[in-house]
């Protein structure tokens, strides 16, 4: 395939090289065939849009690519589709190689790029109305609006939203008879149950063992509560690691799978998609999951197999019972370098209508943290339905901070990253994990900051 | 008249000359240039044996692979490095000492490294030091007035000091662009050699990939290490690990091939493998199998690494004494994203032209009495098993000394003209003979 170029000479190719390099991701060529007059030649514009392909699967960019450019004659969408865009993205802004008009990516810190002016700016869109007489930013959950702020603009739109937690083999709870536990005292109750029928509790991979985060992080919110998360994030001191409800949790994922019969053969060296085929054969009940696994494994998934997610089952001494942890902090940005920065602008501003965020819905089964009525959406699946209704249906929580000492340095668990697999394998109790965060913090709470230049 | 006689039998005498020197040198036999001295490159690895085996078995096994620089992980400066540095002795290697101490001594009291390797220092195997793995730039000074300190207690033995990859975070980084990260560091910490790292073997649902960055990456360490004048490690993929939701693949010999080769085109002086023995999973990956995994059993990967290692230590000695003049990348027309540097060599006098099915990448050399050497890789993902064919126009170069897996075969080049078949993960070590 590569015959062609190869085959120029050293010097012509390295002519060539440089507009390769600087050009790549944009072009314009005149064109009559998108003209709808056809009388007159218009400008072909190219729009490269970058996205992170995984468990929403690729049908929502393709559908929303088309529909833009039936709206916007001229224009040529070109898709990019990579697991790894999100690591890739860094390089290129860096670099100003290979760069897209429109990214989609996965939570990362993007907070750096906006100060290094890697990112366009993007105030002008959220103040622009979008439909209905609401702006970009009246449109986003309010739990997420500012998300995308620092210094006073924003650089971001947030992108992928949804609902995580314990998905359950439908199917199977019915046919055994079991109730879906709305606490963790009955789920406790049901996995005697589950593995007297010879069938594992719990499907997960060692391999992303960051899943965890799912219910963990949504125990730990019903613990704490919608004003203790707030509190949180707001990250006024080393001390918001002590939260007795991080404990809580990670003793709840201690517990669980303290007892290797709660875990299918093998999980430890399982990646997702493994883990997420043993679910789908039946070999577990129940898996750590969010609410893009139907679309993930939609080749895979046997015919007949019905899934759907329950309602966090509530940890003892909860204060609210209804939290999504949504792990919402997704996001698209606009390259400041980007050939056709202003048509990657629009195109956000395309994908906030009503109409093309219940056409995301309906092609990735999934939501985008807007609201809006995606429970209307028609031909949702049974899954989809109850990814939606526990959305819209619980405190959302949106797990970031504006603190820089949160999402330069610290997160979530700041000594190494989520305990869980240290906490499985004997390396670490929940109650060391939590201190070890927690001192951590503490130690290193001013370093850090003076660090960040932060008085 | 006798003027021009004897301009015309000066011509006469020159033109004789000429033809019979190309005569002479069309006769000659191939020859590869003779360098008197004996370097070695540099084959480092991350984790030695941890504690409960080091042993002169499990240290045999390194010094049988290849390597010759081997670091301590789960040792610090105690008596099991001493163990470690008896055992290094034994099987002719150097070790690394790993300090958690060293690295966390304010810039203002260096002092406290007074005495601090002195029970170390007189064993030949005593490398240096393991100072600081993926420091952020606001390291780099407590770094540099720790590096002041240590040349003047242990001159000659390593600081070694480990820096991030091109896609790392620039928090990580310190808020430094990767270009001024490295740059910082230089000037800053003023090292006798750049090491970084980067591990660019993926898999994903839909597949295999390599990481985009990383020519880029070899290129910018490179480039910066040239301007300053030092040589420069990379280190080399040997396991693989999930983290965050990306999976680096196993690698096979295959890979461990390709990133060895990439390394030499851009001029490493160093290769390194991550890791050596396989290392206990952490809350930030997972690890697979190494060359050697946890409970002390070889794995296949440790006879691929031996075969590459061997491969090129049947070379080094001849490479070592080569500056990197600049490396290609071709095609450059419709390049994919991965080929991207930012310092691409647009020409080096005796290539002609390349032509090549499959993406390639062309490290170029020249030694002090410019001769002049390639070193050629199939670009291609080795998980691929794509062949590559090149052909390269050359210009008065009559035949090539080319180094590969198959060990060392001098051939003519008939018109100029040198044509392989690159086998996936493939690189080859190629000296011009004029």
């Amino acid at each position: 395939m590569m015959k062609k170029s190869a085959t120029l000479s050293i010097a012509l190719a390295a002519a060539l090289s440089l507009s390769a390099c600087q050009g790549g991701n944009s072009e314009s060529k005149e064109s009559a065939s998108s003209n709808p007059t056809g009388s007159a030649k218009v400008q072909e514009t190219t729009l490269k849009i970058s996205y992170f392909k995984g468990g929403l699967g690729e049908e929502w960019i393709k559908q929303s690519a088309d529909a833009f450019e039936k709206a916007h004659p001229g224009v040529k969408v070109e898709l990019e589709g990579d697991p790894g865009i999100t690591e890739k993205m860094g390089p290129r802004l860096e670099s100003g190689a290979n760069l897209p008009d429109v990214a989609f990516v996965l939570r990362t810190g993007w907070q750096r790029w906006a100060i290094k002016g890697y990112l366009a700016d993007l105030s002008d869109i959220y103040a622009t109305e979008i439909d209905n007489g609401k702006t970009l930013k009246d449109k986003l959950q309010p739990g997420i609006a500012e998300y995308g702020n620092i210094q006073g603009k924003y650089w971001i739109v947030p992108w992928a939203d949804g609902a995580t937690g314990l998905v359950y083999n439908a199917q199977m709870f019915e046919d055994n008879g079991w109730s879906v536990p709305t606490t963790m005292k009955e789920l406790d109750e049901l996995l005697p149950e589950i593995k007297a029928k010879g069938i594992a509790p719990f499907a997960w991979g060692g391999k992303v063992m960051s899943y965890w985060d799912f219910p963990v992080v949504g125990w730990w919110a019903q613990y704490e509560g919608t004003e203790g998360m707030e509190s949180y994030k707001k990250m006024e001191g080393p001390e918001a690691y002590g939260q007795e409800g991080r404990l809580k949790a990670l003793e709840e994922f201690e517990r669980l799978l303290g007892d290797e019969s709660n875990s299918i053969e093998g999980a430890a060296a399982m990646d997702h998609i493994q883990s997420q085929m043993a679910f789908l054969q039946g070999k577990a009940a129940m898996i750590p999951n969010g609410g893009w696994l139907e679309t993930e494994m939609r080749n895979s998934t046997p015919e007949g197999f019905r899934m759907k997610m329950m309602q966090l089952p509530a940890i003892d001494g909860a204060k609210e019972t209804k939290v999504n942890n949504t792990m919402g902090g997704d996001f698209a940005i606009v390259p400041a370098k980007a050939k056709n920065a202003e048509l990657g602008k629009e195109f956000l501003k395309f994908l906030s209508s009503d109409d093309m965020l219940k056409l995301f819905t309906e092609k990735s089964g999934s939501v985008r943290p807007f609201v809006y009525d995606a429970a209307s959406v028609p031909g949702l699946s049974e899954f989809s339905k109850s990814v939606i209704d526990i959305w819209q249906n619980s405190e959302n929580l949106y797990l970031y901070s504006e603190n820089p000492v949160y999402y330069s340095k610290f997160y979530d668990w700041p000594l190494a990253g989520a305990p869980y697999m240290m906490i499985y394998q004997g390396d670490e109790t929940a109650q060391s994990a939590f201190e070890g965060n927690l001192s951590y913090a503490e130690e290193n709470w001013d370093a850090v900051k003076a660090d960040l230049g932060i008085k | 008249m006798r003027g021009k006689l004897k301009r015309a039998t000066g011509a006469t005498l020159i033109a004789a000359c000429l033809v019979q020197t190309a005569a002479c040198t069309k006769d000659k036999p191939l020859e590869e240039p003779q360098y008197s001295n004996d370097k070695k490159i540099t084959i480092g690895a991350w984790v030695a044996p941890p504690p409960e085996f080091i042993n002169e078995t499990t240290y045999k096994d390194i010094a049988d692979s290849g390597i010759n620089l081997i670091y301590g992980l789960y040792e610090d400066a105690d008596q099991n490095a001493l163990k470690a540095l008896q055992m290094a002795e034994q099987n002719g290697i150097q070790y690394l000492v790993r300090s958690r101490g060293a690295s966390v001594i304010p810039e203002d009291e260096t002092d406290l490294l007074d005495g601090m390797f002195d029970e170390f220092k007189d064993s030949p195997a005593f490398g240096g030091v393991l100072v600081s793995d993926e420091p952020g730039a606001s390291k780099f000074k407590q770094l540099g007035a720790l590096h002041e300190k240590f040349k003047q207690l242990l001159p000659g033995k390593h600081f070694y000091v480990n820096l991030f990859p091109t896609y790392s975070s620039l928090d990580q980084r310190s808020g430094r662009t990767y270009k001024e990260y490295i740059d910082e560091y230089i000037q800053t910490v003023k090292p006798e050699f750049v090491s970084f790292d980067h591990y660019p073997l993926m898999q994903s649902v839909d597949g295999t990939y390599t990481k985009e960055d990383h020519l880029l990456n070899l290129d910018i360490v490179s480039s910066a290490s040239k301007r300053a004048g030092l040589p420069f490690w990379a280190f080399i993929q040997s396991i693989g690990f999930s983290t965050a939701g990306t999976q680096n693949r196993d690698p096979d010999e295959k890979d461990i091939r390709w990133q060895v080769y990439n390394a030499l085109a851009f001029g490493a002086q160093g290769i390194q493998y991550f890791t050596y023995w396989t290392p206990t999973n952490d809350g930030a990956a997972t690890f697979s199998k190494a060359m050697v995994d946890v409970d002390g059993t070889k794995t296949p990967l440790y006879e691929s690494v031996k075969n590459v290692n061997k491969e090129i230590q049947g070379f080094d000695r001849i490479y070592m004494n080569y500056d990197n003049v600049g490396v290609m990348t071709l095609p450059a027309e419709n390049a994919p994203a991965n080929l991207y540097t930012e310092n691409r060599l647009a020409q080096f006098k005796p290539i002609k032209d390349i032509v090549s099915e499959q993406p390639i990448v062309v490290g170029c050399f020249q030694d002090k009495s410019g001769n002049q050497a390639l070193v050629l890789v199939n670009y291609t993902d080795p998980a691929s098993n794509q062949n590559n064919k090149v052909n390269i126009k050359l210009d008065g170069i009559r035949g090539v000394s080319q180094y590969d897996k198959n060990g060392n075969t001098i051939s003519k080049t008939g018109g100029g003209n040198y044509e392989v078949t690159l086998e996936p993960g493939e690189g080859k070590f190629i000296m011009l003979l004029k």
